[in-house]
């Protein structure tokens, strides 16, 4: 069954199938957030407590919540937020980790020791926990959520980076940048740098899958985006006290989660697999 | 780490446990009582040393002393740990194997699909979604809690275990049918081939043997991660575990019990690791050198 999907699609663009179809959910959901006030039938925070709590249906084909918004429409608003949450949660570690990657693998013994150990620390706690002891300490919100993944997720980069660093900077091009005379900033971020961040720009991709389904939980959880911002995670805690009655407040956003989410791995298998980096 | 960074959160802890009415003689009696009146660095030594006692000192939501507290709530959360990690790497090893001995046909890329979909479901909203199905549409497990003993409590584990267990098999399987893969196309299963020996004698002699310790491995690598899938399961299925204990601490800014919860979990992460590392070493000794 698969097959008869996933053929005519292998067919147009030959192995990079998972990339392709990757590339299409992600790009959907780019369009979704880009033209939400088009595509949304409702505002996504109009209050209508005379239709709250309905099933899906034509008018409203997620059904509506306990305050009577439009399922619906708050999904497809909750897609800035949560495409933006996922964006710049991946960016931000991965700035400060494959800068501290860089310095770490390129040498200076004692500095490399001092952001391993860092590393190490870091590596102790499970990632969720520290970031949500790091949340506890600022209030909840978009912002500390920015900056618990930034502390927590950099380490992976770091790793990434320095290890690939340590493999080029022994490389011949390396080599002959050196005799040419070239400074050290200039062959760290002209010769190694291109070189040595594939690795990490492959697992941005299922970085991204992590950061989404954390940063919804620690939505879910109340430390994250607040209410009434329509957020796929905080929608999922508001249906929480429905969910006898209205099965759909919880279960569209959700899937919305997933599928981002899907599309994220399949463009993070196909690259590896493509690149021939990382485990597949 | 986790002392400087308590210390780093907004608020009075004595005013919000004594709340706004609260006279400023009695604040200033409990400030005494707790040591908050020292310097941070007084503090700090001070904290070190009961810590090495396990002293983790008082919780101010909970007016006990937070290892008591925390004891209390180990049991849980370990069940959870424990039996979810004997079912997920149980059905891993059977679905992987199933994918790496079907590679490329309609069974593995079923398996593959799914587990690349298991990889990002949130399990905050699996929760809730096997509630809506197994607890409300066919009453079959219940809601919420622990039960009361025997298969009372076993059902109670039913829900929180497959939401815990699920995302845990996606990268399990992901990670082991590479694994498997690669064994096949080694030179031991070659050599065992031109024996005579069967494929199927192959794999299960020798590939699957072979694959104990990336399991062992992959185990160490995502105890971390589970660790964390606790706390959202616990929050979901009202489950009176570590994770539950931390949300509310955190809430409640209960200084000592937010401190005690992540030492514990951060522990329990390089414990696990040792473990791991030394099994590693005793079922392969090659590793040890």
């Amino acid at each position: 069954m698969i097959g008869t999907v996933t053929a005519p699609i292998r067919l147009v663009f030959g192995q990079g199938v998972e990339i392709a179809l990757g590339t299409i959910i992600v790009v959907t959901f780019l369009i979704l957030a880009a033209f939400a006030p088009f595509i949304a039938p409702y505002d996504p925070d109009f209050l209508n407590l005379g239709a709250s709590l309905k099933p899906p249906s034509a008018e409203h084909w997620f059904g509506t919540d306990m305050l009577g918004r439009d399922v619906f429409s708050r999904v497809v608003f909750a897609t800035r937020i949560d495409l933006l949450m996922g964006t710049v949660g991946v960016l931000l570690p991965m700035i400060l980790g494959s800068t501290a990657g860089l310095i770490a693998g390129y040498g200076w013994g004692w500095v490399d020791a001092l952001i391993m150990r860092l590393v190490d620390v870091v590596l102790a706690f499970p990632w969720l926990i520290l970031m949500m002891a790091i949340i506890a300490v600022y209030s909840p919100g978009l912002v500390s959520f920015f900056f618990a993944v930034t502390m927590v997720g950099w380490v992976s980069y770091a790793r990434l980076v320095r290890a690939r660093v340590r493999v080029v900077k022994r490389a011949d091009y390396v080599k002959s940048a050196r005799v040419l005379g070239y400074g050290h900033a200039r062959i760290l971020t002209r010769h190694i740098l291109p070189n040595a961040m594939v690795p990490a720009l492959v697992f941005a991709a299922s970085d991204f899958v992590l950061v989404l389904t954390a940063g919804s939980a620690v939505s879910y959880l109340g430390m994250g985006v607040q209410p009434p911002t329509a957020e796929w995670g905080l929608m999922i805690a508001e249906g929480r006290n429905f969910i006898t009655t209205a099965w759909w407040i919880p279960f569209f956003p959700g899937m919305a989660i997933v599928l981002l989410a899907f599309g994220f791995s399949l463009i993070a298998d196909g690259l590896s697999l493509k690149l021939g980096v990382g485990d597949a | 780490m986790s002392f400087f960074l308590i210390k780093l959160i907004p608020g009075d802890p004595v005013r919000a446990l004594l709340g706004p009415r609260a006279s400023q003689e009695s604040i200033d009696f409990y400030r005494e009582q707790l040591g908050l009146n020292e310097s941070l660095i007084t503090q700090y030594v001070i904290y070190l040393g009961r810590l090495v006692r396990g002293d983790f000192g008082e919780s101010i939501v909970f007016r006990g002393p937070v290892s008591e507290l925390i004891l209390d709530r180990t049991g849980p959360t370990l069940t959870l740990v424990i039996v979810t990690t004997l079912i997920a790497t149980a059905i891993s090893l059977v679905l992987a194997a199933i994918a790496a001995r079907r590679a490329g046909d309609w069974t593995d890329r079923s398996i593959r699909i799914s587990a690349t979909i298991g990889l990002g479901v949130p399990q905050f909203w699996l929760g809730v979604i096997l509630i809506i199905v197994f607890s409300i549409n066919f009453d079959l497990f219940p809601v919420a809690g622990l039960g009361d003993g025997g298969w009372d409590s076993l059902s109670h584990l039913v829900l929180p275990c497959t939401t815990l267990a699920i995302p845990l098999i996606a990268i399990l399987v992901r990670n082991l049918r590479a694994s498997y893969l690669e064994g096949l196309g080694s030179e031991y299963a070659v050599f065992a081939r031109s024996k005579g020996a069967s494929e199927s004698a192959v794999f299960w002699r020798h590939v699957f043997r072979n694959s104990v310790v990336p399991t062992l491995q992959l185990l160490g690598v995502n105890v971390g991660w589970l660790l964390g899938g606790t706390v959202v399961v616990e929050n979901v299925f009202a489950i009176p575990g570590l994770g539950e204990l931390l949300v509310n601490a955190i809430f409640a800014r209960d200084y000592f019990v937010i401190q005690a919860v992540t030492i514990v979990f951060a522990i329990s992460v390089v414990f696990v690791s040792l473990v791991i590392d030394v099994l590693t070493v005793l079922i392969d000794p090659r590793f040890g050198q």
